[in-house]
């Protein structure tokens, strides 16, 4: 029977092209909600330990979830949960724009793709209905040039799609899946839908889901985008982007430089003056009816990085191609991100690999006969584009950068391990711990990796004295704490992190809970459309066994205490920049801060999960 | 090419503190000039800001008479943490950069 406020499932088994809609579990949806919550169950449950991520024996299902929806906030979200090629433990990644929200349209909320498809094929998926399309001839196009054809072909400018670029055909270990001008950026969602010749999804639907009590549920949402609307971070965000983040992270020693040699660098004012005069054309929502609109349209007008106007500019992206790399050209950083973006490569991974690289070669285990003949050196702009284009295509050297920092390592050896910055296989994004203790903790435990989405309530916890709403629910008011303070923060990041995960399950953008979005708001609006009734409890509930769910994965992978680490050098005071003199900044008892927060979370000293705890989320079994 | 340079003018320009705020809603980006003729405490040029700019820098930064933790304050590039917070000297020429996170994107 159908769940009020929920579509159904479609399982799309690409060896035999054959289709199957399947009806949604209400046990399941209740428990998980949807999004990566819903992911974490099935994955959990339909995968074997040890599958090779890039076989296909891997699933790669497309997740929204009930607050996925043109008219919600922050409803412009898809996830995309699967086992991650560059980590081999859980992968998930998420990207913006108006394809989440087109595909319920379809009357599907989740789209499960399992084994291969013979020849290269894409997908178009209508009011219920399923076409295989083939596609060899997009092999080879960039982002722009797939989704153009596709829209030619399909003769409707206005359906949605999602497509890998070169890198996705190729298996970069970080490629991606990109919504136009979106990326599902993280973890090598990329490099499993080209394991399974899937190109492309394109989107087009006419149809709702039913609500169970209309007008509550309008008055739910109305409501919270009125309190999102007229938040100062709201206006700030649309104002400045995330980019505008760039002088402030800087001046906190949150901006990782020089592949973590420093947490700050100086020069994040200049950059960013130059971004906001040269090359930004205008804000941009990313999906219809945003009530943020974060995101630019930027461009480079001339010189050697002339890059053609488009939807860019993120802060992640920006800083890998800049103090990732000291690189001071503003306009390089831009045209590395557009052509990451066309070739459908990781921006946070391909910085993160590229610094690696140089300071391999610095210190000697690297030579130009390893590196087709480029001298890589910090700084370099012109260095820069071609080896974007050698990962995409794993030409020449580009095939063991594109391998990510942690196989990198192991194949250069000698001392190269402690030059690559990841943690579970994952590439450090553009926020540093030692601007924050609670960081350290969420980068060690996030169920991906060392990634960029999970962690980030730490950092704005510390550094931005941010509670989220959740003092009522057992948070250390910020302003009692000290941003250096190592003590308490493993308690408070085991219920940042419940709550932070729920647009990720619930289908919306994390930045709504930045601009005010708090749990009751996700109480009200999923209880209004399910008929559920949903405590702020339960909700906080949900978070928590989603968690531990995505851990079991990870532990049933191997994963382990061992794996919930920093690398050595994102612990230490830095080398140079504002903090180089500051001892607090430096980590001083990570295993501390672990031990913490495994209690808090009411996992064994090992790491696994208490059995009271297992039974107590209805995980055990 | 710089025009129209007269000592009274380059005099003047010397007074000058200039301040950059950065991620404050309302104020991101927004940038003033403060003349001093001798070193102030930076209590004293919250205060100076008030009266020659009507930015209340007082009603941004502090709390209970301290500057809140959410901001990070550059004087000349260095941490005004570390010169005393408040009582940091700032003298004619200074630039301090007052920073907050947005939203950490």
């Amino acid at each position: 029977m159908a769940i009020k406020g929920y579509g159904k499932q479609l399982r799309i088994f690409l060896n035999n092209k054959e289709t199957r809609v399947e009806e949604l579990d209400e046990k399941i949806m209740r428990d998980f909600l949807g999004g990566v919550g819903y992911g974490a169950r099935v994955l959990y449950d339909e995968l074997e330990k040890g599958i090779d991520p890039l076989g296909e024996d891997n699933k790669l299902l497309f997740a929204t979830g009930p607050l996925t929806g043109n008219n919600m906030p922050g409803g412009g979200s898809i996830e995309i949960c699967f086992k991650s090629p560059l980590t081999g433990g859980w992968g998930e990644s998420r990207s913006g724009g108006n394809f989440g929200p087109d595909l319920r349209k379809t009357g599907f909320d989740f789209v499960i793709f399992e084994g291969k498809s013979e020849k290269p094929v894409y997908l178009y998926i209508t009011d219920e209905t399923v076409e295989f399309r083939a596609a060899e001839h997009l092999l080879g196009l960039t982002i722009e040039e797939k989704t153009g054809k596709i829209k030619e072909e399909l003769a409707d400018p206005r359906i949605s799609t999602m497509c890998i670029g070169p890198a996705g055909e190729k298996q970069v270990l970080y490629s991606t899946i990109m919504c136009e001008g979106r990326a599902a950026g993280r973890a090598g969602a990329g490099a499993v839908m080209g394991s399974k010749n899937l190109l492309a999804i394109a989107v087009r639907g006419n149809k709702k889901v039913e609500i169970t009590e209309p007008e509550r549920f309008s008055s739910a949402v109305r409501s919270t985008m009125k309190v999102i609307r007229e938040s100062p971070d709201s206006a700030g965000f649309k104002e400045h982007g995330t980019t505008g983040d760039i002088p402030g992270c800087d001046s906190m020693g949150d901006w990782p430089t020089k592949n973590w040699q420093s947490n700050s660098w100086g020069k994040g004012e200049v950059l960013y003056e130059h971004f906001h005069a040269k090359n930004l054309v205008r804000p941009n929502d990313c999906y219809t009816g945003c009530p943020v609109g974060c995101g630019r349209i930027i461009k480079v007008d001339d010189g050697k990085f002339k890059t053609p106007v488009h939807e860019g500019g993120e802060y992640e992206s920006i800083s890998a191609f800049t103090a990732f790399l000291l690189n001071e050209d503003m306009d390089c950083a831009v045209h590395c991100t557009y052509l990451c973006n066309q070739l459908g490569v990781d921006t946070i991974s391909a910085g993160g690999a590229i610094a690696f690289a140089i300071e391999c070669y610095e210190n000697g285990l690297l030579s130009k006969e390893d590196t087709d003949g480029i001298e890589l050196k910090w700084g370099d702009p012109d260095i820069l584009p071609g080896l974007i284009k050698k990962i995409a295509g794993r030409e020449g050297f580009g095939n063991l950068l594109a391998e990510g920092v942690k196989k990198a390592a192991e194949r250069i050896g000698g001392n190269s391990g402690e030059y690559a910055i990841h943690t579970k296989g994952m590439e450090g994004p553009a926020h540093d711990p030692r601007s924050g203790k609670a960081l350290a903790v969420t980068y060690g435990t996030a169920s991906r990796g060392m990634c960029h989405i999970h962690p980030l309530e730490g950092m704005l916890y510390d550094s931005g004295k941010v509670d989220f709403g959740l003092i009522p629910f057992g948070l250390e008011d910020p302003e009692n704490c000290d941003r250096w303070d190592e003590e308490g923060k493993g308690r408070a990041v085991k219920i940042l992190q419940d709550a932070l995960v729920l647009p990720d399950v619930a289908g919306n953008c994390k930045f709504m809970m930045y601009c005010g979005m708090t749990l009751a708001d996700f109480s009200e609006i999923i209880s209004s459309l399910t008929g559920w009734n949903l405590s702020v409890e339960e909700i906080l509930k949900t978070g928590e066994r989603v968690l531990n769910l995505q851990r079991l994965f990870n532990l049933r992978e191997g994963f382990g205490k061992s794996d919930d680490i920093l690398p050595k050098r994102v612990t230490e005071v830095p080398r140079f920049g504002l903090y180089s003199e500051e001892e607090r900044c430096g980590i001083k008892d990570f295993e501390k801060m672990l031990a913490e927060y495994y209690q808090a979370r009411g996992w064994t000293e090992a790491g696994s999960i208490e059995e009271g705890k297992l039974k107590e989320l209805g995980l055990e079994g | 090419m710089i025009k129209d340079l007269n000592p009274e003018t380059c005099r003047e320009v010397l007074k000058l503190v200039k301040i950059k705020l950065f991620g404050i809603p309302g104020f991101h980006l927004n940038r003033f000039n403060i003349s001093i003729e001798n070193p102030v405490a930076f209590s004293e040029l919250i205060k100076l800001a008030f009266e020659q700019s009507s930015v209340d820098l007082g009603e941004i930064l502090l709390k209970d008479g301290k500057i809140e933790k959410k901001y990070f304050i550059l004087l000349n590039g260095k941490r005004i943490d570390e010169m005393g917070n408040l009582e940091a000297s700032i003298s004619p020429g200074d630039t301090l950069i007052i920073n907050r996170m947005l939203l950490g994107g």
